[in-house]
């Protein structure tokens, strides 16, 4: 097992030196850069300027560079400092601007996890069990109902119905009247308001899948003679339920949990569009439409890194959660 | 199983500490509140007790504290004193000297951006009322005198000026920026040309001479009358155009610290010793005022940013040190507080106002709104005001120097745009009355001044006639005129879309142009992809904004840029191998610019100037206006005073310092 996480972990290693080059080609790919976007707003914001005051920009920026340079400098900062790099677009580190925004990203996407896996799971299960029931029915013609409608769609139909009827902006994290105010009790209150509404959307997002895979797994194990056996030998049904169908049938959830990560990482990029919220999602989004190389680079690579560290976690989990899995590597090696 | 027992104890403890992480900060600052309470009983006390009323209460704890000191230590010899007719023309507001408090809150889609905020709080070093040019007086400078026929200037500065953080204002402030920053090749690798003789890009740059701490002159090798003008409002010039906080950029300049010492900086940027990188990063210039690195650095704005409690957040305090007071001696600005929140795009900004969000918007809104401005005002609590737009909307533009190696054609196109006629029956195929009326719902004019009458009425036959005699006789099958050489003709309309009016604009320009015949495709580009395009003189035609004449700058030659691009690189940018040698009516446009930079502005001769400027433009159309005079709704809070009814949009969020809120209170 030990020799196995070693194996893949060295494995790791070119397979991040290659995410690195292709996130940084891909952010170089697009025409123009930086500067040219940033002189391009400058300019249509009514300041001209002059072709030398454009060069001197270029050179002050380090556009002026070749591209195999700046990509080297800015390995050289990850891997020796940590350091990801200067974000031109908002004038400080990578690494900071991260920081501000994680907490908001890691609470509301693992709030949002804990509500999908707190209302998939049992409805799941409850669906599986009590197959071709009206209530199953019912889920099942929601799970789909969910799984079919955008996240981004149901959060703009969502926040504009509750201003039209309620007056309330559940924009943003905060109210206008409690930007910038110290935290004081009526400050959290509305917080936890604007909070609900993004739980919501990105929890219920999805949940609808989840439910489906629950109930499929779940049925085709609750078929299996070892849940007959028991059955026959006279076993509770709840117990005989939650001692093994269950537990098999979480097996996908579990191997989905590598990508889970980057997911968490950058927060649901479109409904934190949408809702206003500073998450790590937005952030990309700016700093690959302003060309902001390093930022969106940074990001690109951290994603795509957590997505090959976490496909590693699952397949771990995976071998530690189910003997099957581990004695099978075992026979094989 | 074991191994699986604790593995996903642990991940479970994990995300409960990434939860208690998140949601931590809550119950601890919730325990916080009875000191707030405890320090607004303060406040209130303190304010029984009084401070001075001639400036904002917020500040008088830091008075008595002996953080800052009192007001009149502040405070410049002789402050810029603002009452009516001062910041706006007399007539354009009705003004009156104002309350302290409230906080203006506002919205912005651009990360650390937000034009409003860095218009209102931008100052010049000379400034002229309503943003013009006549009656140009000091502001961040005091004084000036002009001799030796508009080639030497003296420049007075205020004495007793302080930065934000309580350093005078000297003269080695303007020696530091002239010599260590002009005079860098490193910093500035080309002298700025407004500091040049004339404007011009081979002009002979200034000689500076320090006379004493609060005095200077400037002298130039040839008369430039346009000088004044050039530090009051051209193109956004702010205070740091010759005045810089000296005392903090030298901690970042090699000239005065070791290399070694900005490691720790460089380090952080991930450079090895590319020291003016991180002067720039830390140089706050005056459009920066929306940017990090302007938290730090000393200004002489009416508001500074500040640290904020969240990301997206901008906040703005207001500058103890500020130069301006009203009437009666407050000091200047009313509103303490400026707040912008972070939304996605444009269409959010708009979604904000009618929500109520802004208290003050001008760069954002468009006319198309108004509806939806006029049904939700009353609700969220704000009017719109229209005022003049400083631009003129958009204009046609035809590059007469078009060159794409994909593009067989660009030779044939380039002898048929190069014929003014050919222009000209552009103009007459436009129908400008039906896109005043659906694009500017009747807020704007004919482009009098730059096309004139006879060209801006639509008149196909005359249109059908000029294209015929210029060579595009032959029509192909599916109706469309043909090159000479008998090639179809596509003109390639691309835009940037970079205001709200410019793509319905393009569209209808194009449908005009095919009822006259001419067969062609509108398409909308990135930004980015539109500039480079143009950059590189592949842009066969587009629709942008116009002229800026309300700006009164370099509108004669700027406009050559839009008529032929690679003239315009053969001018600038002598390097470049784009470059194609202008005719003589082009090389025109440059010399009547440098004529009206040399005479003063305002006067008898640059008007004259002026006129032959248009003339210019009626009789070669370098570009082809659509309209002039274009209205523009500001959003103004209800409560707030001191709001323009009349002039430039942009004036007035020039003047924003002015403003206040009769019940501040009401908008903490």
């Amino acid at each position: 097992m030990i020799s196995y996480i070693v194996r893949r972990t060295v494995m790791l290693v070119p397979i991040l030196i290659l995410i690195s080059v292709v996130s940084f080609v891909i952010i170089e790919l697009p025409p123009g850069d930086w500067v040219t976007y940033h002189i391009e707003n400058l300019r249509s914001s009514g300041i001209q300027l002059n072709e030398e005051e454009a060069e001197r920009l270029i050179a002050m920026y380090g556009f002026d560079e070749p591209a195999w340079q700046r990509y080297l400098k800015w390995m050289r900062g990850i891997v020796l400092k940590f350091n990801f790099g200067w974000s031109f677009q908002w004038g400080k580190t990578v690494n900071e601007l991260l920081a501000e925004r994680l907490p908001l990203t890691l609470l509301i996407s693992l709030a949002a996890l804990v509500v999908s896996y707190v209302v998939a799971i049992p409805i799941g299960i409850f669906s599986a069990t009590h197959q071709y029931s009206v209530m199953d029915y019912l889920f099942t013609f929601f799970g789909f109902l969910g799984l079919a409608t955008p996240a981004f769609l149901l959060a703009m139909v969502l926040a504009w119905n509750i201003f039209k009827y309620t007056e309330f902006s559940p924009l943003g994290l905060y109210s206008i009247e409690f930007m910038d105010q110290p935290m004081s009790r009526a400050k959290f209150v509305d917080m936890l308001k604007h909070l609900i509404l993004p739980l919501v959307i990105i929890g219920l997002n999805g949940t609808g899948a989840l439910i489906r895979v629950m109930r499929g797994n779940l049925l085709d194990e609750l078929k299996k003679q070892y849940v007959i056996t028991a059955r026959a030998k006279g076993i509770a049904e709840v117990r005989i339920l939650f001692k093994y169908p269950v537990r098999m049938s979480l097996n996908p959830v579990i191997s989905t949990i590598g990508w889970i990560l980057p997911g968490v990482f950058s927060g649901e990029v479109l409904v934190s569009l949408i809702l206003g919220l500073q998450t790590v999602g937005p952030l990309l989004l700016r700093a690959v439409l302003a060309q902001d190389m390093y930022l969106a680079g940074s990001i690109v690579m951290i994603l795509s890194a957590l997505t090959v560290v976490g496909t590693l976690l699952s397949d771990i989990l995976l071998a530690a959660v189910d003997p099957r899995i581990r004695y099978e590597g075992a026979g094989a090696r | 199983m074991k191994i699986a027992s604790r593995l996903s104890l642990a991940i479970l403890l994990l995300l409960l500490g990434a939860l208690a992480a998140a949601c931590g900060g809550a119950p601890a600052e919730e325990g916080a509140e009875p000191v707030a309470a405890e320090e607004e009983t303060m406040a209130e006390e303190e304010m029984a007790m009084g401070g001075n009323p001639l400036e904002s209460p917020i500040l008088w704890d830091r008075v008595a504290s002996g953080e800052l000191p009192p007001l009149e230590d502040r405070l410049p010899n002789e402050p810029f004193v603002v009452g009516p007719g001062v910041l706006l023309h007399d007539g354009h507001v009705d003004w009156k000297p104002g309350v302290y408090g409230g906080a203006l809150r506002t919205l912005h889609y651009r990360p650390d951006w937000n034009p409003d905020i860095f218009v209102g709080m931008n100052e010049p070093l000379l400034s002229a009322p309503g943003l013009g040019v006549q009656d140009i007086r000091g502001n961040i400078l005091r004084d000036f005198e002009v001799s030796n026929n508009n080639q030497t200037f003296v420049f007075h500065m205020r004495e007793g000026l302080k930065w934000s953080d309580g350093t005078p204002v000297t003269t080695e402030d303007v020696r530091f920026v002239a010599e260590d920053i002009y005079g860098n090749p490193d910093l500035t690798p080309n002298f700025p040309r407004r500091f040049r003789t004339q404007n011009a890009p081979d002009g002979t740059p200034m000689t500076l001479a320090v006379i004493d701490d609060f005095t200077f002159q400037v002298d130039f090798d040839a008369p430039y009358g346009g000088f004044l003008r050039n530090l009051t409002i051209e193109t956004w010039n702010g205070w740091t155009e010759l005045v810089r906080p000296a005392h903090h950029l030298k901690q970042f300049h090699t000239g005065y610290v070791e290399l070694e010492s900005l490691r720790p900086l460089l380090e952080e940027m991930n450079l090895s010793d590319e020291w003016n990188q991180v002067f720039t990063a830390n140089d706050c210039l005056s459009w920066h005022v929306n940017q990090e690195k302007c938290i730090a650095s000393p200004v002489l704005t009416p508001w500074q940013r500040i640290e904020a409690s969240e990301p997206g957040l901008l906040v703005f305090e207001r500058n103890p040190y500020y130069h301006k007071v009203d009437t009666e001696g407050k000091q200047l600005p009313y509103i303490d507080k400026l707040v912008s929140k972070l939304v996605e795009d444009v269409e959010m900004v708009n979604t904000g106002i009618l929500t109520g969000e802004a208290d003050f918007m001008r760069e954002s809104t468009g006319l198309v709104k108004i509806p939806l401005y006029v049904e939700n005002g009353p609700k969220g609590g704000y009017r719109h005001q229209l005022l003049d737009m400083h631009v003129d909307s958009s204009s046609v533009w035809i590059n007469q120097t078009y060159s794409n190696e994909d593009d067989p054609n660009a030779a044939a196109w380039r002898e048929v745009a190069s014929d003014v006629r050919f222009r000209q029956a552009v103009s007459l195929s436009l129908n400008r009355e039906e896109m005043i009326e659906s694009l500017y719902f009747g807020y704007a004019s004919l482009p009098l001044d730059t096309v004139g009458e006879d060209l801006s009425m639509q008149d196909l036959d005359r249109a059908n006639a000029l294209l015929d005699a210029v060579g595009l006789d032959q029509r192909g099958e599916d109706g469309f005129r043909l090159y000479p050489n008998g090639e179809s003709l596509n003109m390639l309309i691309e835009h940037g879309a970079h205001a709200p009016d410019l793509e319905p604009a393009a569209e209808l320009v194009g449908e005009y142009l095919k009822a006259v015949g001419i067969n062609n495709t509108v398409k909308k580009l990135d930004p980015s992809l539109w500039a480079q395009r143009r950059n590189n003189n592949e842009l066969q035609a587009s629709v942008f904004w116009a002229h800026d004449q309300g700006w009164d700058n370099n509108w004669t030659s700027d406009t050559i840029q839009r008529a032929g691009y690679a003239w315009w690189a053969y001018i600038t940018q002598p390097d470049s191998d784009l470059g194609q040698e202008p005719p003589q009516w082009v090389l025109d446009a440059f010399e009547l610019d440098k004529q009206r930079w040399g005479s003063v502005s305002g006067g008898d001769q640059y008007n004259e100037y002026k006129e032959q400027g248009n003339a210019w433009h009626r009789d070669n159309l370098p570009e082809i206006t659509v309209v002039e005079n274009v209205k523009y709704p500001m959003i103004v809070s209800l409560g707030m005073e001191n709001v323009a009814t009349n002039g430039f949009a942009i004036a007035q969020n020039f003047a924003m310092e002015q403003l206040f809120y009769t019940n501040p209170a009401d908008h903490q």
